[in-house]
């Protein structure tokens, strides 16, 4: 596909910070590509240099072949989702859905058959008339939808938008919005600091951190395959060990010789990631396996979905997590079998 | 919504326009009298002759500098009342032109020679002072017969004096003194006096309504202010010192290069015919002489004959520079002086 | 999806403003007139347009070349970046051919000189946007150089003048003006000559004795460390005061009465605050009005009510009382005057403060064991220290800057306010008058720069609502009863003096005959009424362009970031600092002649207005702005609104009711202007303010009450027939607020 959107080489400095530190990214046509990162690790930053708020001190921003980087807001082709929703509050649902159009000088009929036809895609025909502080939050959030997309923008921009909606609305709006995006094939670039959100949305993912971006891929290959500590630590939760190489897919960590998936033997120490719900555990032995690790419980705590057990074996903390029908309890001896082709070698970052 | 706004701008911009259009001639008056009188020629004139006029009320001192601030670009046609000698000055600087009015020879002989035609007499008021007697007796003091009696400490914080920067009638005093007692002599007594001053006034009938509310007990003014103070119904009486007082030649100039020079040639020959003089008195709360031997005198006017009037030398006192010399020595060494 | 990629670099959407802007500049420059024949605005000199000159004159040539330029620049089909570095130059290169043409040809400047370079100017703001220099909206960033053109001419210029026209004289540098005036005894004498005895020892023996006095107290109580410096200080402090007290000359007295109103000032405002918040009297309520009362209150109003009341013969001294007393002549008269006009400002500020202070830190002091006493030391007095500061150093430039209550009440004592007006009107001395005015200028700085540095210059405070939280205790009983007696005693004092204007207006003479007439008001017929009307007209006329300015400065200073920028903030709020007389003078001496005259128009007075209220509405701007979240704006911008459209259509609507007030501000503080425009008046456009003073001065008091009256009334009708619009308009907004 098309490359729609690429950032070169970006770099944003406040002041003496650097708040986006050379990233380069590619966004395809009709991708949904999340933004991931904790706050302040410049991905908001990096959306309002695409949205034209920002000029950077270096690098530069194409859409297409266009380089934008020095265009005004109003003459991208972009539109943007506030995290507040910024809707004026001034101005009817139709009004606020209608201002782009406006500005485009759209004729105001078929302006009106735009308006209609969008809040009909986000589910808000009735509510025309109505003013910002009249609609719940959800409705809010549409709205502000709407008005990104009335204008058919190149890129949609999206930051945060369901970080002010409760638990449960946050998911169905998650779907609905996952649902349009695929629907009208529009390229959307999302920023978000929840990486459940950031899976569950996404096309392409990249994590950022500190200004920089660690790692770009489908959600999958992100989770799957964390290439650092961030990383893998940020999406999820996991269990690092640091080992050293001691032959070809052998690493001793602790008292302990791990067999690792990856066939590397190159000498030295290395850090290795597990995800909880990776590490199986059993009440015995059973017929052993590679690693195998006997350990003791120090802690449970019932999650729902899962139980999350600490287990101390040889040295070695493991958080895991076993089904809520398993029981087991704090001080009990238990066997952990780590499977190897899951036990990742991830960079230290 | 809209509509209240739109509402509020039409009355912005619509109330004010209303002002726009008027008679297409028009005078602009440099007004130096009491503003009713003032106000009655503003009424008045446009019905005798069709043109509007216009006015700004600004004191013989004020008005003077006013005109030499606009020495290049004159706003002023014509220079109405006021005492004579700012009238000099602004001839002498060439601020206002001669011009002889077709009524000159109606115009009181002594008056018309002593300013020497610098400038046009409009009427001829005689200085002196109010009197509270009823704050006098409050405070023991006794009636002043003559300028030195001002000095009495007596009379502490019971004098008003009009500032000679800006009023022409505390120049006049100030010139009657030096012209009295000699120069050295004069600023003597008015440093003596100026312990007794309770208020220098900017204008020069203040200090009459002064002396009318009981503020002060003397106030130094031109006598037909204090007049106008009797006839307003404050208790008080009037007079001048013995040993001699000065009098004003109040002033009518035409400005030099006038932006409506017709106009202010009719307004000059309208003010001096009696019709006009007689507003004063009538309507404009001012007593004066008036300068038009046809124009009755009124019957409340302070006449010379009433009062020892000196034979004041307008053309010296009136001349600019003994005029700035006096009036910066009085500042420099009288006005700041403590109490 | 072709739509994107058929542009390889995007039309501008100011471009059409661009070509409009540029035709208009050609247009103005080659067939409007550049000179006028005099003061008049509308003689036109019709042989003076650039076609004409062109012909004999270079620099007129060059500015016709600079338009065509700049709209050549502005239709050529050259990429965005290179067209702006051309508008920026062509521009720039146009404005400064333009000014030396109007400089050299030194004339009155007709409408080719003020439209040309507006034009000039604008595509300048559009170039450098364009070229890619600065990342800012076109329109913004010609506003960006308009507010800073306009600044720089009716601000900066006039107050230069002054400063220069002190040591400039007759075409040449001399320091003699400004040495004469400041030894004169008349500016300030610490040691008189004319008195027995030397001022400044006595003041020196009184400032000894307080230091000394201060080592004693505190080595009676142990503060070891601190006497020493404390000592000092106080004696200094003193010293200070006692030898203003005993000095005499104007610099004195306006800077004693400037530090005692201050202090009074502040008191009394901190008191009623205190009443405001904490009282439980039923006199509370009454409390309200004071905050609208220097704003209604046109000047002189005070002064002569003063007068009515307590002078020799006032109504409540001597028929009342019965003494015979001429104390409330001079000073002492001027500071009881302005201690009731500013002390409602100190209350504004202090309300704030007593609000602010947190009623449970009162309560966790209390529970840590604190007496009533410590309460106010350790924790009281700390945090209100800074508001009470505040209160004292505005009410100090109010009190420095006035110019009504010395000239009606002060006895013909010098003040510098005054003097600058006696300088120029009366002795006709501009130099000496901008000695005084830059005299002035420079104390009122002082305290404006101090105040602007050290607190943060909440110039204005915005009365919001009462924060939600622990219930502020309330005051003890007795303090409540006492200051709700002062309170009580400062209402009726007001009610007598504003109602003592009304009575005078419609009684045959104050004082001796209080018999009910309506002549006085018949008298204002004709002058009176068309001096109304002019006021109302003129300062309807500023109003508008005072908020439009304001509010621009102000959202330009809030959300855009442009070199200079704190610069033009405090520029334009330099005008608000600045007392009126020192414009004043400064407006006379920068617009009489050459191509900026424009004194004895009514532009000049409506100029006035409109930069001396401008700050208001930068405050009433910024305060709204604060309001309104920032991706509104983003927002607006996203769907492709330029800057103008989202300030007309987001902005301005959600700013309305502050827009509103600015608007009524504007209108009203220029209705009761007085000493900025004394010098600027014209026959044909006198205002109501100087009209009052003339009637004032010439003993027609009966009709100066009147036109007061009707003045205040009208003024009173403004403000609350707008309040009840802005509350009609409020509430929609107002649960709108959130983003």
């Amino acid at each position: 596909m098309a490359v729609h959107l690429r950032l070169v080489d970006v770099v944003k400095r406040f002041g003496a910070t650097t708040a986006v530190d050379g990233v380069s990214l590619d966004v395809e046509e009709g991708c949904f590509f999340t933004l991931l990162g904790p706050s302040g690790c410049g991905k908001t930053t990096l959306l309002r240099v695409v949205a034209g708020f920002h000029l950077p001190d270096r690098g530069e921003v194409f859409l297409r072949d266009r380089r934008i980087t020095h265009l005004p807001p109003q003459a991208r082709g972009t539109a943007m989702v506030f995290q507040e929703y910024a809707l004026f509050p001034h101005m009817t649902v139709e009004e606020n859905v209608g201002y782009g159009l406006r500005m485009r000088r759209v004729p105001a009929g078929q302006a009106r058959e735009r308006v209609r036809r969008v809040l009909e895609l986000v589910g808000l025909v009735g509510q025309e008339h109505k003013y910002p502080h009249q609609l719940s939050g959800g409705q809010q959030q549409r709205v502000a939808l709407a008005r990104a997309l009335v204008v058919e923008p190149e890129v949609l921009l999206l930051d945060e938008p369901l970080s002010n909606l409760d638990a449960k609305l946050r998911l169905r709006v998650r779907e609905e919005l996952r649902e349009l995006q695929r629907r009208l094939g529009q390229t959307t670039l999302y920023v978000t600091h929840d990486q459940e959100e950031a899976l569950a949305l996404s096309d392409r993912v990249a994590v950022m951190n500190a200004g920089r971006v660690l790692q770009v891929g489908t959600p999958e290959e992100v989770y799957l395959r964390p290439r650092n500590r961030f990383v893998a630590e940020f999406v999820g939760m996991a269990n690092f060990v640091r080992a050293r190489w001691v032959g070809p897919g052998r690493v001793q960590a602790g008292g302990i010789v791990l067999r690792v998936g990856e066939g590397r033997t190159s000498g030295g120490d290395v850090l290795l990631a597990i995800r909880p719900e990776e590490v199986r555990v059993r009440t015995e032995p059973g017929d052993g396996g590679p690693n195998l690790l006997q350990g003791r419980v120090q802690s449970v705590t019932f999650l729902g979905p899962v139980r999350r057990c600490t287990v101390e074996t040889d040295g070695l903390r493991w958080v895991v997590d076993v089904q809520p029908d398993v029981r087991v309890e704090a001080a009990q001896e238990v066997y952990l079998e780590v499977p190897p082709e899951r036990l990742r070698v991830v960079e230290e970052a | 919504m809209r509509r209240a706004w739109l509402l509020i701008l039409g009355l912005l911009l619509v109330v004010p326009a209303g002002s726009g259009a008027g008679p297409a001639q028009r005078v602009v008056v440099l007004c130096s009298p009491n503003p009713a009188w003032c106000d009655a020629v503003k009424e008045e004139f446009p019905k005798a002759t069709g043109i509007a006029l216009d006015y700004v009320r600004l004191s013989s001192g004020e008005g003077l500098a006013r005109l030499r601030a606009e020495r290049r670009n004159p706003s002023f046609d014509v220079w109405f009342g006021g005492t004579g000698d700012p009238h000099m000055v602004a001839f002498e600087e060439g601020l206002t032109e001669a011009y002889r009015p077709r009524s000159w020879n109606d115009l009181r002989p002594e008056l018309r020679e002593a300013v020497g035609g610098k400038y046009i007499p409009l009427y001829a008021g005689i200085l002196g002072w109010a009197l509270n007697e009823r704050v006098l007796r409050e405070r023991n003091a006794p009636v002043p017969r003559t300028w030195k009696d001002l000095a009495d400490p007596r009379y502490r914080g019971l004098v008003a004096y009009p500032n000679p920067n800006t009023s022409g009638t505390g120049y006049t005093m100030l010139a009657t003194l030096v012209q009295l007692y000699g120069e050295q002599q004069a600023f003597e007594l008015l440093k003596q006096i100026h312990r007794n001053v309770a208020e220098y006034t900017r204008s020069g009938a203040a200090p009459g309504q002064l002396t009318g509310r009981g503020e002060v007990a003397v106030g130094i003014t031109f006598i037909h202010d204090a007049v106008d103070q009797v006839l307003k119904g404050f208790p008080i009486s009037y007079g001048a010192p013995r040993d001699g007082t000065g009098y004003e030649i109040g002033g009518l100039s035409l400005v030099k290069g006038a932006p409506n020079r017709t106009a202010a040639v009719t307004f000059i020959e309208w003010a001096l015919t009696p019709e006009a003089q007689r507003l004063g008195p009538e309507r404009g709360q001012s007593y004066q002489i008036p300068s038009n031997s046809k124009t009755p005198i009124p019957p409340v006017a302070p006449r010379f004959e009433a009062f020892r009037v000196i034979k004041y030398d307008f053309l010296k006192y009136g001349s600019a520079a003994v005029r700035d010399r006096l009036v910066k020595r009085w500042t420099d060494e009288v006005f700041p002086l403590p109490k | 999806m072709a739509r994107a990629v058929a542009l390889p670099q995007t039309r501008w959407a100011a471009q059409p403003a661009v070509a409009a802007w540029a035709a208009a500049t050609v247009l103005a420059a080659a067939a409007l007139p550049w000179g006028r024949a005099g003061r008049d605005l509308g003689s036109w000199l019709w042989d003076s347009t650039g076609v004409v000159l062109a012909s004999g004159s270079l620099l007129a040539a060059g500015v016709l070349l600079a338009s065509f330029a700049v709209l050549l620049a502005g239709l050529w089909p050259a990429p965005e970046r290179t067209r702006g570095v051309a508008l920026a130059a062509f521009g720039a290169c146009g404005m400064a051919l333009s000014g030396l043409l109007l400089g050299v040809r030194g004339t009155p400047t007709g409408p080719a000189g003020v439209l040309a370079p507006l034009g000039f100017l604008t595509l300048t703001g559009f170039g450098l946007s364009s070229s890619g220099r600065w990342f800012v909206d076109p329109f913004l960033s010609a506003a960006v150089l308009w507010a800073a053109a306009f600044v720089a001419l009716f601000i900066l210029l006039p107050l230069a003048s002054v400063v220069v026209a002190s040591v400039w004289v007759d075409g040449r540098f001399t320091l003699e003006v400004v040495h004469r005036t400041l030894t004169s005894p008349a500016f300030l004498a610490l040691d008189h000559p004319g008195t027995p005895h030397n001022e400044l020892a006595v003041a020196a023996a009184v400032g000894l004795a307080v230091a000394v006095g201060t080592l004693v107290l505190g080595w009676y109580l142990r503060w070891s460390r601190r006497s020493l410096p404390a000592g000092g200080a106080a004696g200094l402090a003193a010293a200070a005061l006692a030898s203003l007290y005993l000095g005499f000359g104007a610099f004195r007295n306006s800077l004693l009465l400037a530090v005692v109103v201050g202090a009074v000032s502040t008191a009394l405002g901190f008191a009623f605050a205190l009443l405001s918040e904490r009282s439980q009297l039923p006199t509370r309520r009454l409390l309200g009005t004071l905050s609208a009362l220097p704003i209604i209150t046109p000047p002189f109003v005070l002064g002569i009510a003063m007068l009515y009341l307590f002078g020799r013969r006032g109504f409540v001294t001597y028929r009342l009382l019965g003494v015979s007393t001429d104390v409330f002549f001079g000073p002492l008269g001027v500071a009881v005057a302005q201690v009731l006009a500013y002390t409602p400002i100190a209350y504004l500020v202090l309300v704030g403060v007593v609000r602010a202070l947190d009623a449970s830190l009162e309560e966790a002091a209390q529970t840590l064991g604190a007496s009533p006493w410590h309460l106010v030391r350790t924790v009281i007095w700390p945090l209100a220290r800074p508001g009470l500061a505040n209160a004292f150093l505005l009410v100090a430039i109010e009190s420095l800057a006035d110019f009504a209550n010395p000239i009606v009440v002060g006895g013909g004592k010098p003040f510098l306010a005054t003097e600058v007006f006696f300088a120029i009107v009366g002795r006709y001395n501009p130099h000496e008058a901008a000695t005084y005015g830059a005299v002035l200028l420079a104390l009122t700085l002082t305290v404006f720069v101090f105040q602007q540095r050290w607190l943060g210059g909440a110039f204005y405070v915005t009365v919001t609502g009462r924060p939600t939280g622990a219930r502020p205790q309330p005051l003890p009983l007795w303090l409540d009863w006492a200051l709700s007696a002062v309170f009580v005693v400062w209402m009726v004092v007001v009610v007598l003096l504003y109602g003592s204007v009304f009575v005078g207006a419609v009684t045959r003479l104050w004082g001796f005959d209080y018999t009910f007439t309506l002549r006085h008001l018949q008298d204002l017929h004709p002058q009176g009424w068309q001096v109304l009307r002019t006021t109302v007209q003129l300062s309807a006329y500023a109003a508008v362009p005072s908020v439009v300015v304001g509010f621009l400065i102000g959202y330009l200073v809030n959300r855009v970031d442009f070199p200079g920028r704190r610069a033009l903030e405090f520029s334009s709020m330099l005008s608000f600092a600045t007392p009126g007389t020192v414009m004043g003078i400064g407006y006379v001496l920068a617009f009489n002649q050459g191509p900026l005259l424009l004194t004895g128009t009514e532009l000049v007075i409506v100029l006035a207005f409109v930069f001396r209220n401008m700050p208001v509405a930068i405050r009433a701007a910024v305060a709204a702005l604060e309001q309104i979240d920032r991706s509104l704006e983003e927002a607006s911008t996203m769907l492709r609104a330029g800057a103008s459209t989202t300030l007309r259509r987001v902005v301005a609507p959600l700013a309305r009711s502050a827009l509103l007030s600015g608007l009524v501000f504007a209108f009203v503080r220029a209705m009761t202007a007085v000493s900025q425009v004394i010098f600027l008046i014209t026959p044909q456009h006198n205002l109501a303010t100087t009209q009052i003073l003339s009637y004032l001065e010439y003993g027609s008091q009966g009709r100066g009450a009147a036109l007061a009256s009707v003045l205040t009334l009208l003024l009173v009708t403004v403000v609350a027939s707008l309040q009840a619009l802005s509350r009609r308009l409020d509430p929609r907004t107002a649960q709108l607020g959130a983003g």
